[in-house]
């Protein structure tokens, strides 16, 4: 670094000083006096200071954009915790007061609810250190997440998905929806995708998974990845055991969402269909009509339901774009025995046909 | 409009004479504007640029004013950070005319000197303004948690520091600390 560079950044740090004083509450008139010194000895101090004034008095501007509202809602939900860790601190502060104030009985509740604020406190600590986003599509939307590690999750329309990172793990918890996840090799940070009570261990790879309300699915485009799931045996007095498969390029596993759900067996599947709706194209092979209106519901801005839950079972082979979402239900009732009724808000109920059919 | 502009009305109407000129849907929207954001406007503007009480109520009635008054109100798609952004043009030109005695050609902002608006002054400037805007946001959703959660809490619900250390259980020198690294982080971003 030579001079010149030493010595702007001597006026960086010396306008960023002034800055914290001018919006840091108390600015006296002496203090008033020495910034306008400074400010008007050198033109530098000048421009060096107005641009960080502009820069940092521009940040309200950004109140309102998305990206910044997910953030504070982020940071809303962890705030209980912080709450409660706070009292713990004045507690501590203060230990004579409770011996003089406080009767044994209240003390031994006071003790009591002091044991509960220390657990909510610890489980604070490890939240902090691994702090929890939380990212949200709307019906219709995608988003891509680039995160810090270099993986990317493209998170498909209507769904939910949380990342806590730590030093050792890369957590991810998928609440509902779909994503695509393209993980960023790391072997001492293993990236695991929580979805309900299956677990999905990668080191890195690509893969979808799609949690729908009848089951979970897994699908891999390229690498290994290993999906768990705890099992409650009814037939040997409600037993937990754990079953896994290990999923490699262009292969899928079914899993439902019961305690008792087993994982299903290993499918094969192309490539081209195991995310098919970042292109907002839609593909189904031999699917129940459930799976196919959780889905397009997602990404249809109205709302698609089923009049009659047994009209789910039955299967489909369809492929389509999200934007042709009304058009395909149409034609799926010639060959279906479904009729599809749209109300003036253009949502959507299937309905079964008539029965003279 | 511009005689209008001269009366400064003062009090709990928004450019008094100037809005009964308007059509009734901008009418609604500067008055539902003014209501819920101008006191949040204040505290930006006292607590950001260190004005005084009276300062303050003139600058924000002025920049409720060029808001009712802008060509293209109803096309506007977020009032509240359009004002910030009047907001600030205006402190600005009066954070010149209380502290600079000589001004010398800064390059940020330099129009903002005839008060002028130079945010919508040309597609050009729109385009550099949002590139800026996109480059601070990047820098704030770099910080480390605490940091950015500061910088929230001081730059969205303009609270003080000793406000902040109070919420967060930290001192007041912690947060100062915490934001002066979060400046650094800033000013970094046009380098």
């Amino acid at each position: 670094m030579n001079t010149a560079d030493q010595a702007l950044e001597s006026i960086q740090n010396q306008a960023e000083d002034w800055l914290l004083t001018l919006q840091g509450g108390e600015f006296s008139e002496h203090e008033r006096h020495r910034f306008r010194s400074w400010l008007n000895a050198d033109p530098r101090h000048q421009q060096c200071f107005e641009r960080l004034l502009v820069q940092w008095n521009r940040v309200p501007e950004l109140i309102d954009s998305p990206a910044h509202v997910r953030m504070r809602q982020s940071l809303r939900d962890r705030a209980p915790a912080r709450i409660l860790h706070l009292a713990l601190a004045r507690l501590c502060k203060s230990p004579g007061s409770l011996y003089t104030r406080y009767s044994p009985l209240k003390l031994s509740a006071l003790a009591a609810s002091v044991v509960m604020v220390a657990l909510l406190a610890l489980f604070n600590l490890t939240l902090k250190e691994a702090p929890t986003q939380r990212w949200q599509s709307a019906k219709g939307e995608v988003i891509n997440i680039a995160l810090d590690d270099g993986s990317r999750i493209v998170l498909s329309a209507d769904s939910t998905l949380e990342t806590r990172f730590s030093a050792q793990r890369r957590e991810v918890a998928l609440l509902g929806g779909q994503a695509y996840f393209s993980v960023a090799k790391d072997a001492s940070r293993p990236f695991f995708v929580h979805a309900g009570d299956t677990r999905i261990r990668v080191v890195g790879t690509r893969f979808d998974v799609n949690r729908s309300a009848r089951h979970l699915r897994v699908a891999v485009s390229e690498g290994v990845v290993e999906v768990s799931k705890p099992v409650t045996q009814a037939a040997a007095n409600h037993q937990v055991s754990t079953t896994q498969v290990t999923l490699t390029q262009g292969q899928m596993v079914l899993a439902g969402h019961r305690q008792q759900d087993d994982l299903g067996p290993v499918l094969s599947i192309a490539l081209e269909d195991v995310s098919p709706w970042q292109s907002g194209r839609l593909r189904y092979d031999g699917a129940t009509l459930a799976e196919i209106a959780a889905d397009a519901n997602r990404f249809y801005t109205h709302s698609i339901s089923l009049a009659d839950e047994s009209l789910g079972a039955l299967t489909v082979t369809a492929a389509f774009h999200v934007s042709e979402i009304e058009q395909t239900l149409d034609d799926l009732a010639t060959i279906l025995p479904i009729r599809i009724h749209k109300d003036a808000n253009r949502n959507i109920v299937i309905a079964p046909a008539p029965q003279s059919l | 409009m511009v005689e209008q502009k001269k009366q400064k009305p003062r009090g709990s109407q928004p450019g008094k004479g100037g809005i009964e000129t308007l059509p009734t849907e901008a009418q609604a929207l500067v008055l539902e504007v003014y209501r819920r954001h101008r006191e949040e406007l204040c505290r930006f503007a006292a607590r950001s640029y260190a004005m005084l009480g009276g300062e303050v109520e003139d600058l924000i009635q002025s920049a409720f004013e060029k808001f009712a008054t802008s060509p293209h109100l109803l096309a506007i798609e977020n009032p509240r950070a359009f004002l910030y952004k009047l907001v600030n043009n205006l402190a600005l030109n009066h954070f010149r005319h209380s502290h600079v005695q000589q001004r010398y050609a800064a390059e940020t902002f330099a129009e903002a000197e005839e008060g002028e608006l130079s945010y919508d002054a040309n597609p050009e400037n729109i385009a550099q303004n949002q590139q800026e805007l996109a480059q601070i946001s990047t820098r704030i959703m770099a910080m480390p948690d605490k940091r950015r959660e500061i910088v929230m809490m001081h730059r969205f619900e303009h609270l003080s520091f000793a406000e902040i250390g109070r919420r967060l259980g930290i001192t007041e020198a912690a947060v100062r600390k915490h934001i002066k690294k979060a400046l650094h982080d800033i000013g970094q971003s046009q380098h």
